[in-house]
C-alpha cells in the first residue's frame, strides 16, 4: 500500500504541463467563452498577487505550480471539475500550495529569513547609492518611452487620473468621469488596466536595460 | 460581497496586514474569486502606493507600509514605479510653471484662474503632459462633435428649405386661383355697373377688395384644415397597416438602456405589455477597447444568474457602441429589479444596467 502511494506521489511529482493539458486548462477557465487566454492571465495575476501578499519570495512560480496542479486534476477528471467554479477551485489549490510552501520554508531557516518582514530602508541601504541613481534615471527614461507608446486616450487618462493629492485627486477623477461620460468605477477599472500595462512595460524596459549593463 | 468588504479602508487595512486573520482569509479568497473585489483591490493598492510616495499616509499607516507592504520585492518594484511616475509628473509641472513665468500678465492671470477652478485644475495639471500630445484627443473629439453638429444642422436646413419651398408653391397656387376669381368678379362688377358713376365704381371696388380678402382667408383656413385632416388620415392608415401586419406574429418590445452612472440611485423602468413575447434590449456601452462581450441577466442582488448570452459583438452607432440582445418576456416579472451585466471575453465587468419592469 505504501509502495502504491509512493508511486502515485512520484507520478504526480513528475507530471508536467503539456500543450494539450494547457489548452484544456484555458478552456476550463473560460467557462464556455473564448477569452484568448485573458481569463488565464487575469487568474495568474490574481494568484501571483495572493502569494505576494503572503510574502512568498517567488509568487509567479507558486502561481504556475497552482495551475500545474489544476491542469493535472483536469486531466484526471476528463476536462471538468465538478462542484466549484474555476476561480474558487484555483483558490483552494493555491491555499494548499501556500501551506506546502510555508512548511518547506520552515525547514530552511535561511529561506525563512527571507520571508520575514524587512523594512524598506534596509533594502535601500543595501544598494549602492550610485547604482540606485542610475536605476532611477533608467526607470524614468523607460517610463517616458512607455508613456509615448500608449494610445493618446490612455495617456490622457493615466496622466490625469493619478496626479494630485487627496481631495484634488478625487475631484480630478470626478471631472474626468463626467468628461468621458462614464462612471467613476468604470474609470477606475480603465485607469488600473492602463497602469498595469505601463508598469509591465517599464519593468520589461528597465529589466532589459539592466541586463545590458556592463 | 458585503458592504464592509467593499470599503476602501478595509481593503487598505488588508493590504497593510492590519486585519484579523479571519477577515484577511476571507479577503484572500475574494481577491481571487470575486471580480469586483479583485478590481477594487487593484485600485486601492495603486492609491495606497501613491499616498505613500506623496507622503500622505499618517504615521501609523506609513510605519505599517514600510514594515509590511515593502517586505516584498515585487511591491517595492511597484513603489519604485509610482515614484518614477510622480517624479515625471512633477518634472512636467515644473516645466509648465517655468513657461507660465515668461508669459504675458494676461496669460498669467488666465492660468491662475484655471488653477482656482477645480474642474479646470485637472486640465491644468494634465497640461503638464503636453510633451506627450495628450490634448490632441480632446481636440479630435471636439472637431468630431462639431462636424456631427454641422451635419445635423445642414440636414435640418435642407429639409426645412424643401418644406418652405413646397409651402411657397402651394401659397402661390392659391393666390393665383384667388386672383383669377377676383378678376372674374371684377369683370362681372364692371359689366353690371357700366353705366354708374365713378364714385359708385370706387365703392364697389373697395367692397370687392374686402370680399376678396375675406375669401382669401376662408380659402387658406379650409386648406389648413384639409392638410390637418390628411395628416391624421395618413397616421391612422399607418397604425392600421402596422397592426394588421403584426397580427399573428410575435410581439416585440424594444428598449435602449444606458449604463448606470456614478451615484445614480434612479433605476430605469421598462414598460412591457402582458402579451409581449420578446424584449429587445439595446445596451449603450461606455467607451472601451473590447470587441466581444457577454451579457448576464441577474437578480437585484447580483447573486443569481437568470439568463446568459452567447458571445456578442458590439454595433457601432453615432455616439459609441451598442449591444443588442433578445430576451423572452416571460423571464421578466413585474415590479422586480433586474441587472443586465456586460462582461468582456475575460469575464471582467464592463457595466451594469439595472432596470425595473412594469407590465
Amino acid at each position: 500500500m505504501n509502495e502504491l502511494s509512493a508511486r502515485r506521489a512520484k507520478r504526480k511529482k513528475d507530471w508536467t504541463l503539456n500543450p494539450r493539458a494547457f489548452q484544456r486548462l484555458l478552456t476550463w477557465l473560460d467557462e464556455g467563452a473564448n477569452s484568448d487566454g485573458q481569463k488565464y492571465l487575469e487568474m495568474r495575476r490574481r494568484l501571483a498577487a495572493y502569494f505576494d501578499r503572503k510574502n512568498c519570495p517567488t509568487p509567479d512560480e507558486l502561481a504556475d505550480e497552482t495551475f500545474n496542479r489544476v491542469a493535472r486534476r483536469l486531466e484526471e477528471e476528463g476536462g471538468a471539475i465538478e462542484g466549484d467554479a474555476p476561480a474558487r477551485y484555483c483558490y483552494i489549490v493555491a491555499r494548499f500550495v501556500f501551506m506546502e510552501h510555508l512548511r518547506e520554508m520552515q525547514k530552511d531557516d535561511t529561506l525563512l529569513n527571507d520571508l520575514r518582514q524587512q523594512p524598506h530602508a534596509d533594502a535601500l541601504v543595501a544598494s549602492e547609492a550610485d547604482d540606485e541613481q542610475k536605476i532611477k534615471e533608467q526607470r524614468l527614461n523607460c517610463l517616458e518611452q512607455c508613456l509615448n507608446r500608449l494610445e493618446s486616450v490612455s495617456r490622457e487618462i493615466i496622466a490625469r487620473y493619478y496626479v494630485g493629492k487627496a481631495r484634488v485627486k478625487i475631484e480630478h477623477r470626478r471631472v474626468m468621469a463626467e468628461e468621458l461620460g462614464i462612471t467613476m468605477n468604470a474609470l477606475s477599472i480603465r485607469a488600473c488596466r492602463i497602469r498595469d500595462k505601463l508598469e509591465a512595460c517599464v519593468r520589461e524596459c528597465a529589466g532589459a536595460g539592466r541586463n545590458t549593463l556592463p | 460581497m458585503s458592504k464592509q468588504l467593499d470599503d476602501a479602508q478595509t481593503l487598505t487595512q488588508y493590504l497593510l496586514g492590519s486585519l484579523s486573520a479571519a477577515e484577511s482569509e476571507r479577503l484572500d479568497e475574494l481577491s481571487v474569486t470575486d471580480d469586483r473585489v479583485a478590481e477594487a483591490l487593484k485600485s486601492v493598492e495603486n492609491d495606497l502606493i501613491d499616498a505613500y510616495v506623496q507622503d500622505e499616509l499618517d504615521e501609523a499607516a506609513c510605519a505599517q507600509f514600510k514594515t509590511y507592504y515593502l517586505a516584498s520585492a515585487t511591491r517595492r518594484e511597484r513603489v519604485a514605479f509610482a515614484q518614477a511616475f510622480q517624479a515625471q509628473a512633477e518634472k512636467r509641472l515644473t516645466a509648465q510653471a517655468t513657461k507660465a513665468q515668461v508669459k504675458t500678465p494676461t496669460e498669467a492671470r488666465m492660468e491662475a484662474a484655471t488653477e482656482v477652478e477645480p474642474g479646470r485644475k485637472g486640465r491644468g495639471i494634465f497640461s503638464a503632459w503636453r510633451g506627450f500630445n495628450v490634448s490632441r484627443p480632446a481636440w479630435q473629439w471636439g472637431a468630431a462633435c462639431a462636424a456631427l453638429a454641422l451635419l445635423i444642422v445642414s440636414g435640418w436646413l435642407i429639409f426645412d428649405n424643401a418644406r418652405l419651398r413646397q409651402q411657397r408653391a402651394q401659397t402661390e397656387a392659391r393666390r393665383d386661383a384667388q386672383r383669377q376669381q377676383t378678376q372674374e368678379r371684377q369683370k362681372e362688377l364692371t359689366s353690371q355697373s357700366a353705366g354708374s358713376a365713378q364714385l359708385a365704381d370706387e365703392r364697389a371696388d373697395e367692397h370687392a377688395d374686402e370680399r376678396t380678402r375675406a375669401e382669401r382667408e376662408r380659402l387658406a383656413q379650409e386648406q389648413a384644415e384639409r392638410d390637418q385632416q390628411r395628416i391624421v388620415e395618413q397616421q391612422r392608415a399607418a397604425v392600421q397597416k402596422s397592426s394588421s401586419s403584426n397580427a399573428g406574429a410575435s410581439r416585440i418590445a424594444s428598449f435602449i438602456l444606458a449604463p448606470q452612472m456614478r451615484g445614480a440611485s434612479q433605476i430605469q423602468t421598462i414598460s412591457i405589455l402582458t402579451r409581449t413575447d420578446h424584449v429587445v434590449m439595446r445596451l449603450r456601452l461606455e467607451p472601451n477597447e473590447f470587441t466581444t462581450y457577454r451579457v448576464t441577466l441577474l437578480d437585484e442582488t447580483g447573486s443569481q444568474i437568470l439568463w446568459r448570452s452567447s458571445p456578442l459583438k458590439a454595433r457601432a452607432v453615432a455616439d459609441g457602441k451598442t449591444l443588442s440582445l433578445n430576451l423572452r418576456a416571460g423571464l421578466l416579472k413585474p415590479q422586480i429589479v433586474y441587472v443586465l451585466r456586460v462582461t468582456n471575453d475575460a469575464g471582467e465587468i464592463i457595466d451594469d444596467y439595472p432596470f425595473r419592469v412594469v407590465k
